[in-house]
């Protein structure tokens, strides 16, 4: 298949608007850049569970095939070199589970990183009649080349992207950037007071709660 | 604090805790009313605020969950029809903090005064065709000691510099010098020089020396958009809150939600309902209500108060509340210093973290050019880093220059550049927005929040004026940038509403068929209702709001407790 006429049938995905903001380039005038991946319209965890069926990760969110593309995929987005940490150097994969275990992000959002996996598979089959992890390097980096300049893919790697970022400049307590490779490649200093288990992302919940 | 109050009358109830409420319950509890404020959100305390990226911008954990709590907004479509959507399904976040002290926890406190010309806006320049611009009923002189009491109260450090629109002041200089500055502040103020004008330092509300229960500024670097783990910043929380608490007379209320105000009959609020943490449905007394919940929730809580006396809603039988809603226009550029073209030691010097920037530019704050008929009320700019936060300078450069994604070696060659061989300085420009009928709040008639109340619906028109002003300021600007040596110099200037710098809504004035509050900041048609956050402002000026929302607070402060006294003598005799 063409690379036109494989974006032609591909482009055709719907792409909430959402979707569409959180991965646009905002600028913000002294503002919260707050790209949350807390908005969409659905609400019950079962639009995760449903996609389970080949067996799944430790956390039950994703199956082994679903992660397997994950890890490929994000490597291709952030490959690990002799000079530079990659997806893998901050836990990337692991990252993106704990994102889509928050039950405070909407799982209509969590959703649209599952679709977009199969998503690429399909393309896979559409393009080489076979399954994307079975192709080689070569024709995977390709394709992912070639879904970026589609509406879909460009939105999905986008957010794929946002996730690997977000892992990289993340607190070791959190447990994935955990020798902060990403940062020290980046000579990025974090702020202080780093977060605490009392005070790190969801537990702040709590914590606060007990002011009251 | 129990979930419960201590009491279940109060003399005075703040439905808010932010920078209009703050002023409030410090002096009002100071001088020994029972104050309660009631806030929707939790309580979050000074330890509780870190620089983790993903807690304080990356999630909404200062604010709250869009599916629970949205917003309804009109833009005009390709057809040039206004179009109605939930921010849940776009994404677009107008909240700015839903905790105890409001969005002043997340400042950057920029602080600049209104000018004596913002008061007299329609006076001075006139008016211009489908602006509802007007003069505010009091003057700057009328409000100036107020500026002073917040610069002394909340804490402003800064330095007065005499140039061409400098306010007159009652003191000669800020009462905490300046915050320490990165080398480039040096940079600026050489390039206006060689242009032939005037750079001033801009004040800030942060300390720069240690007060009594809060520590000066540790320049964290991560100031705007983050809570102060200092309380050097002056949040309404750390400078107000705390202190109207150690009087013994101020109760705060965290996640109490005020849904309703309800009156006598008589044109009095007797009670304020709000629902509790547990979503039931709780009620308040008190003698005196003030609300300042911010513009866009102040006016919805007086349009779902409505009743048979006030059938349009609270205090709004003239129909101007939610009327006049303005935010700040303008926008934003930046340029870039790239480290292969300066020395070793301005390398060294651009790279130190923490310090300010702190330069503004006033020069235009009032312009006088052909092309706009002459004399034009112009604005102000403020110079400021790149915010350090990583995770979001990392996806501005997922985009090559053509707006196709990059990924793999290109991006991460990108990101090192990025990161590594270059300082970017922003500036932001700050104009009026003025007053239209195409931008106000209403109720949405379907969408409703997880109390099953309807939410805020609001129209974000803005007057083509406003463009040609923000373009003006850019590119002077974008001169000064130039004359620095930047390169890649850019600017947006849009009618795009800034979520954070919103006033307007319930207008004060002197003609009650025109305006929803008195001069005092009290609704003409309510006799105990007071609104102090920047609902009360007909025009904003050129400048961020919260200073003036301060001062004004204090204002209306002073003569609440001028009626209390007055109330209590009435009483004895």
């Amino acid at each position: 298949m063409s690379e036109n006429k494989l974006m032609k049938n591909i482009q055709d995905k719907a792409i909430s608007q959402s979707i569409k903001e959180f991965t646009s380039q905002r600028i913000s005038r002294r503002n919260f850049i707050r790209n949350s991946l807390a908005i969409g319209a659905l609400s019950q965890m079962t639009l995760l569970q449903s996609c389970i069926n080949d067996g799944t990760d430790e956390s039950n969110i994703l199956s082994k095939k679903q992660l397997a593309l994950v890890i490929v995929v994000q490597n291709i987005l952030f490959p690990r070199y002799e000079d530079s940490p990659g997806a893998i150097d901050f836990n990337a994969d692991k990252y993106l589970l704990w994102v889509l275990s928050d039950r405070r992000i909407d799982p209509e959002d969590n959703q649209y990183i599952i679709t977009g996996l199969k998503w690429l598979d399909e393309a896979a089959k559409e393009e080489k009649n076979t399954h994307f992890l079975k192709l080689s390097k070569r024709k995977q980096v390709q394709l992912i080349q070639t879904i970026s300049k589609t509406n879909w893919g460009e939105s999905w790697l986008s957010v794929m992207l946002t996730l690997i970022f977000e892992a990289m400049i993340s607190d070791p307590i959190y447990g994935f950037n955990t020798n902060e490779s990403g940062r020290k490649w980046l000579e990025h200093e974090a702020g202080y007071p780093r977060p605490t288990k009392e005070t790190m992302y969801d537990e702040i919940f709590i914590t606060v709660q007990q002011n009251s | 604090m129990p979930k419960e109050t201590r009491n279940n009358s109060y003399d005075i109830c703040i439905v808010g805790s932010g920078a209009g409420a703050g002023p409030i319950a410090y002096e009002l509890s100071k001088a020994g009313y029972k104050v309660l404020v009631l806030e929707k959100g939790p309580w979050f305390k000074t330890k509780d605020f870190t620089k983790d990226e993903i807690t304080a911008v990356r999630r909404s954990v200062y604010t709250p969950n869009l599916k629970d709590e949205p917003q309804v907004f009109e833009t005009k479509n390709s057809r040039g029809e206004w179009e109605a959507k939930s921010n849940y399904k776009t994404g677009k976040d107008f909240w700015n903090g839903s905790l105890v002290g409001g969005s002043s926890n997340f400042m950057s406190g920029y602080f600049h005064r209104m000018k004596p010309d913002d008061f007299r806006l329609l006076s001075k320049y006139g008016t211009i065709k489908n602006a509802n611009i007007v003069d505010w009923p009091i003057s700057y002189e009328d409000l100036e000691r107020y500026y002073t009491k917040v610069e002394k109260i909340v804490g402003v450090s800064g330095k007065v510099i005499p140039h061409k629109f400098q306010e007159e002041r009652s003191t000669k200089d800020f009462p905490y010098p300046p915050l320490a500055e990165n080398v480039i502040s040096k940079w600026i103020d050489k390039a206006a020089n060689n242009l032939g004008y005037k750079i001033v330092p801009i004040p800030r509300a942060i300390l720069s020396k240690p007060e009594k229960e809060r520590s000066s500024c540790v320049y964290s670097n991560y100031c705007g958009s983050y809570g102060c783990a200092s309380d050097a910043k002056g949040s309404s929380r750390a400078a107000l809150l705390n202190k109207a608490l150690k009087t013994g007379n101020c109760d705060i209320l965290p996640n109490a939600k005020v849904y309703h105000l309800e009156t006598n009959g008589n044109g009095k609020i007797i009670k304020a309902h709000y629902y509790d943490i547990d979503k039931n449905k709780q009620e308040i007394k008190a003698t005196i209500f003030v609300v300042a919940a911010q513009a866009i929730e102040t006016s919805r809580l007086l349009l779902l108060s409505k009743n048979k006396d006030f059938p349009n809603g609270l205090a709004n039988n003239s129909g101007q509340v939610g009327k006049n809603l303005i935010f700040s226009a303008g926008g934003t550029g930046s340029g870039q210093f790239f480290y292969k073209d300066l020395t070793k030691k301005e390398v060294e010097e651009l790279k130190v973290p923490g310090v300010f920037v702190n330069r503004s530019m006033h020069h235009w704050y009032e312009i006088d050019d052909e092309k706009f008929n002459g004399k034009a009320k112009g604005g102000t700019v403020d110079f400021l880093f790149e915010h350090a936060n990583a995770t979001s300078k990392a996806i501005r450069q997922k985009w090559d220059d053509s707006g196709n994604l990059v990924f793999g070696p290109a991006l991460k060659k990108k990101l090192k550049n990025y990161f590594t061989k270059q300082r970017k300085l922003k500036f932001e420009i700050f104009a009026d927005w003025l007053p239209t009928d195409d931008c106000f709040v209403t109720l949405d008639p379907k969408i409703k929040d997880k109390w099953k109340d309807q939410v805020a619906r609001v129209r974000l028109g803005y007057h083509s004026h406003d463009l040609k002003v923000g373009n003006y300021l850019a590119t002077k600007a974008a001169g000064l940038l130039q004359e620095m040596g930047a390169k890649n110099i850019n600017s947006n200037i849009s009618g795009g509403a800034p979520s954070n710098l919103v006033v307007g809504g319930c207008r004060f004035g002197n003609d009650p068929k025109k305006s929803v509050l008195d001069k005092n900041c009290k609704a003409h048609e309510v006799e105990n209702l007071y609104i102090t956050d920047g609902s009360f402002m007909p025009t904003g000026g050129s400048v961020t709001y919260t200073w003036t929302i301060y001062a004004n607070s204090f204002r209306v402060a002073e003569v609440l407790v001028k009626q209390m006294k007055l109330k209590a003598i009435t009483s004895s005799g």
